[in-house]
Order: C-alpha cells, then sequence, then structure tokens
C-alpha cells in the first residue's frame, strides 16, 4: 500500500508538471507567437515580481497578462471545476458514468443563462453575477427534476435509468435554450456558443467574479473526502456508518452544481469533461477520494488547457467550438466505460 | 445496553410489528427467527430509525431517536445482505471505512488507532492475505467475511447482522459464526441476529426471539424460547419429526 502511495504521490507531482508545461504553451502559441522564455520571465515577474522583463515589448506582455494568462486560468477554472463535479456525482449516484452533461445539469445551466441573456435580467446588487446565478439555480433544479423523475420510475436508482433520463432531459434542455436564443435574438453564433462551448470570451474580470466560488466550493468539497468514501458502500452503508447522508447528499449535490452552472455561465456547454477525467484518474490512482479529487481537478485543468490549445491552432485563424474537441474524446471513452462496466456486471 | 419496549410498526393500516419488547445485553447472542414476511427486518429498521414506529427504543438507557446518527454508529454496527460496488475499490480500503464514525482529521486520514483497529478485524475475518485485492476479484464467501471485517473495524457496542449467511455454503455459514463468537466473548459485545438455520440458532444464540405475523411467540434464554413447540407454532412444522427424517438419510 505504502508503495501505491508513493506512486499516487509522484504521479501527482508529475501532473502539475505537466500541467504548468501546458499553460506555458498555451500562452505562447496563438496568433501573436511568443517564444516560451518570454511568457515564462513575464509570468514569474508580474505574478512574483521576480527578474527583469524591460526587454521584452509592451504589447507582447499585454497579450500574455490580458489575453491569454485569463484564458488559461479560465479553462483550468472551467476543467478543474467540471472534473471535481463529474467526480463528486460518480460518487454520491454509485455511478461511474454521471457528470454534469449526461444527468442534464449542464445543458439545465444553459436554458437559465440563455433566458438570463434573452429576456436582459439583471438581479439586484448582484447584476454582475446576474447570469452566472441564474445558471447554477437551473443546473441545480435540473439535476433535482432528473434524480426525482428516475426515483418514481426506478426506486433502486440504476446506472442505465439515471443516464437515459439525464441524456433525455439534456437533449430537451438544450432543444429549449437554442429555441429561445432563435426567437430572441438571430445571432445563430450563439447557439453554437451555448451548445458546444467556447473560451475565447475570457477576460480578467471574469476570472476575478468566478475564482472565489471555485475556492469555495472547492474547500467544501475537500471536506467531504471521507464521506464520499463511504458513500462508495451505498446510501444504507453510509448511514449505518454514522454519516448524515440526507445532508450530506444534498449539500455536495448543491455544490457541485454551483461548479457546474458557474462553469456554464462563463463558457457554455463543454460536454465530458467531469465523465472522462474522473474514470481516467480511477484508473490511475487509488480509488479514495483523497486522491480522486485532488487528481481531477489537476487533469481536468490539464485537459480543458490542451483541448483548447488544440481548437485554437486546429483551423486556424478560425476556432473550433471546444465542445467538439472534448466530445470527441469524451464519446470514445464513455464507450469504453459503459463496455467495461457492463462486462464486469455479466461476470457477476 | 438495548432495550426495545413494546414496538409497534404500522404500514397502510396493516400491523408490521404488534408489541415486541426485549433487551439485548453484553455478550449475548440475540438471534431474532420466524417466517418470510414476519417482520424481523423491520425490527431492526426501527432500531436504526429507517421506519415510523410507537413503543420506545433505549440505547444505554438514552431514547434512540435523540442519539445522533453519528455517535450510534459509535454503538451499533450493522452488517448488511447485499453488497454492490461499482468502483474497484481494495479490500483494505473498504475495510478502512470501518472507521469513519471515529475520523477526526478533515482529509479523512486514519490514525494509529484506526490502524490497529483495522488490522485486528481483518486478522480476526482472516482476510489479511487479500488486503491488496481488489474487491471484484474475490469470492462471495471472501467478501462477506470483508464487510464484517468494516463492521468489526467500527467497533459498536452491538452488532446487527440480518441474515449475514444468505448466500453462503454451511462451512462459510460456520466460520462467520465461529468468528461472530469469538468476537463477542472476547470483546464482552453483543450480538443481534435475523437467521433462518435453527440449528444455527441452537448451536450460536444465548437467547431468542420466535415472532410470526409481528407478534411474539417466544423471547427469552435459548433453552426456554426454541423448543419443539414455540417451533411448531411459528413455522407449523413439527421439527423432531422433521429432523429425524432428515437424519434418516444420512445413516
Amino acid at each position: 500500500m505504502l508503495k501505491k502511495m508513493k506512486f499516487s504521490n509522484y504521479i501527482f507531482l508529475f501532473s502539475i508538471a505537466i500541467y504548468i508545461i501546458i499553460c506555458i504553451v498555451s500562452i505562447s502559441v496563438g496568433s501573436v507567437k511568443i517564444p516560451f522564455s518570454y511568457t515564462t520571465r513575464t509570468i514569474l515577474n508580474k505574478m512574483f515580481n521576480i527578474g527583469n522583463i524591460s526587454d521584452i515589448s509592451e504589447t507582447i506582455i499585454t497579450i500574455i497578462i490580458n489575453i491569454r494568462l485569463p484564458r488559461v486560468i479560465m479553462a483550468s477554472i472551467v476543467g478543474a471545476s467540471l472534473s471535481l463535479a463529474g467526480a463528486v456525482m460518480q460518487g454520491l449516484l454509485k455511478n461511474p458514468l454521471a457528470d454534469g452533461s449526461s444527468l442534464g445539469v449542464s445543458s439545465g445551466a444553459s436554458i437559465g443563462a440563455t433566458i438570463a441573456i434573452a429576456l436582459g435580467i439583471s438581479l439586484p446588487i448582484l447584476s454582475e453575477f446576474s447570469i452566472i446565478i441564474i445558471s447554477i439555480v437551473f443546473a441545480f433544479l435540473s439535476l433535482f427534476i432528473v434524480l426525482y423523475v428516475v426515483k418514481k420510475i426506478d426506486p433502486k436508482m440504476s446506472t442505465n435509468t439515471v443516464i437515459l433520463a439525464g441524456v433525455i432531459f439534456s437533449m430537451f434542455a438544450s432543444s429549449v435554450s437554442s429555441l429561445i436564443l432563435a426567437i430572441f435574438s438571430n445571432d445563430t453564433k450563439k447557439i453554437v456558443f451555448w451548445t458546444l462551448g467556447s473560451l475565447s470570451s475570457s477576460s480578467v474580470s471574469k476570472v476575478v467574479i468566478i475564482l472565489p466560488i471555485f475556492l469555495i466550493c472547492v474547500t467544501y468539497i475537500l471536506s467531504k473526502i471521507a464521506e464520499l468514501n463511504v458513500f462508495q458502500i451505498g446510501e444504507d452503508g453510509a448511514k449505518y456508518l454514522g454519516v448524515n447522508t440526507k445532508k450530506t447528499k444534498i449539500s455536495l449535490f448543491i455544490f457541485s452544481s454551483v461548479l457546474v452552472g458557474m462553469s456554464v455561465a462563463m463558457t457554455g456547454n463543454i460536454g465530458f469533461v467531469g465523465l472522462v477525467i474522473p474514470s481516467i484518474v480511477r484508473m490511475l490512482v487509488k480509488t479514495d477520494y483523497k486522491y480522486i479529487l485532488p487528481f481531477s481537478m489537476i487533469l481536468g485543468a490539464c485537459f480543458l488547457c490542451l483541448t483548447d490549445l488544440i481548437s485554437r491552432i486546429i483551423i486556424a485563424p478560425y476556432e473550433l467550438p471546444i465542445g467538439t474537441v472534448t466530445s470527441l474524446f469524451g464519446a470514445v471513452i464513455f464507450i469504453y466505460i459503459l463496455y467495461n462496466f457492463k462486462k464486469r456486471k455479466e461476470v457477476i | 445496553m438495548l432495550k426495545v419496549n413494546k414496538l409497534s410498526v404500522k404500514l397502510n393500516n396493516n400491523d408490521i410489528l404488534n408489541d415486541i419488547s426485549f433487551n439485548v445485553d453484553n455478550n449475548d447472542i440475540f438471534m431474532i427467527i420466524g417466517p418470510n414476511g414476519s417482520g424481523k427486518t423491520t425490527i431492526v429498521k426501527a432500531i436504526m430509525g429507517d421506519v415510523k414506529y410507537t413503543g420506545s427504543i433505549e440505547l444505554n438507557s438514552k431514547n434512540i431517536k435523540k442519539i445522533y446518527v453519528s455517535d450510534i454508529s459509535k454503538h451499533i454496527g450493522v452488517l448488511m445482505q447485499n453488497h454492490n460496488l461499482e468502483f474497484d475499490n481494495t479490500v483494505y480500503d473498504i475495510v478502512s471505512l470501518g472507521r469513519y464514525t471515529y475520523i477526526k482529521d478533515m482529509f479523512g486520514n486514519l490514525d494509529d488507532i484506526d490502524k490497529s483497529m483495522i488490522e485486528e478485524a481483518m486478522e480476526l475475518t482472516d482476510i489479511k492475505s487479500l488486503r491488496d485485492s481488489s474487491i471484484n476479484s474475490i469470492s462471495g464467501g471472501e467478501l462477506q467475511r470483508v464487510f464484517l471485517a468494516l463492521v468489526l473495524a467500527q467497533d459498536p457496542d452491538i452488532l446487527i447482522l440480518d441474515e449475514p449467511t444468505n448466500h453462503l455454503d454451511l462451512k462459510h455459514q460456520i466460520d462467520i459464526f465461529d468468528i461472530l463468537k469469538k468476537w463477542s466473548l472476547k470483546e464482552n459485545k453483543a450480538i443481534i441476529a435475523i437467521i433462518h438455520d435453527l440449528n444455527l440458532v441452537y448451536k450460536y444464540a444465548t437467547k431468542s426471539l420466535l415472532i410470526k405475523e409481528g407478534k411474539t411467540i417466544s423471547c427469552g434464554e435459548i433453552k426456554n424460547s426454541l423448543t419443539r413447540e414455540t417451533i411448531k407454532e411459528t413455522y407449523d412444522i413439527d421439527i423432531f419429526e422433521w429432523m429425524k427424517t432428515l437424519l434418516e438419510n444420512w445413516k
């Protein structure tokens, strides 16, 4: 066991190194090519006041700090959020196929966002947060509706029923948000944004809005590691071991809906991240949430930064919607997990 | 330790349990016997607060309804009937979940007491050699011992088992009850078990409760409560005649 723990620690350090490399590459590559050394030095200087960057032109510094860095940070936060939410939902529902997109939470959130945009809703005092808050509320409502309906149809909440209901709800919700956009705005580009997602509108001010929400959610979820571990033997078992199951379940569902809702409000509906990343993590490390949660976050951040980079350069100067790239990987891995899952069930 | 007094449960106007009373003390191996649908599992559910009931259930002279779930789990452990696991956990991971209620560390790290309790439970259930095996790669009998180790690691004063040896063969059934008996005597603990095999009851129980259609047929020390007459009343079977015909076959 000790061996595997050490092994996990090495992989963790390794993933952080990979993440930093991906960030530097992402910031450097684009229509304006920036040498890696410039990127590294500028970031070190602006963040930690290390070194001298007087030889780097103002324009390049502006591109790095105001355009590319916020985009990379946004990709990291959204990637980490979606993966973390996916890992939590999979744990609570004991369902390896659950995540924001397969349960319809993301699509539900995008209904909220499109309604807020189309009707120009602005909440008093919290106007900057209007779209985020409405998305989060719709995200949680969608999760609640899907799980409620499943519970009515199939009280055992079997994996297949949950996913079937989630996918159907997801299709329905996507159609509703496309319809809202089609009626209230004649810009079809927006439909693409909400159904496939994009990080192109990232900015420093948006990062400043979602970073604190992200940190609060992460702190709360990480404080529930022991509970998530116990949930692996089922809800009854968890209760008998002393978990306040109802409270834990609802609060964790709320915090993961916040993560998904916030991500959708910022970057549209980026599919499959929360499904793919935790599944890969489970193959790499011990099935202990002490490892699963941090690994899911760091790998989720890597994955979204990398897919964003691919979506920017593959048909440059145009951008591919990022959801196209994530779903391409996601769908394949989804089928792989489903295949293994079914095979194992048949053996038992 | 556990005092159940005039426990009654109604579901959709049907009496599921009617005026059930019993006591369980240290070192008791208390077995609940009765036909299918007689309300045995409902007694467990009532103790664990999963159904509404009238009457009272007291744990260490305190109304169990007023005790927090997290505190109940320090006194009562439940071995469940079905285990279905979706993920590829190791045996050690599953057994260590038994320590949840004692964990003080925010990230769920175990301390030395936790670790020694886990080792002890794995030793007692003889699963030490499986520690790093995947839960999906072991047999049904081993899996049941893993979950038994989990509840033993929980270190409850009372261990409740609902048909713990349901899908096990005779050898594994005896193994499980030998472990339980050893544990109860060594640690001064009580066991409540729902069980169908009357021979196992006679061999291991110190007290028994026979119920039929939610009503008590007999309750108390095993010698007085489990007799030819009470079994006849519970199952409509003459156990002596039945066993005699069985015995003939083994001659």
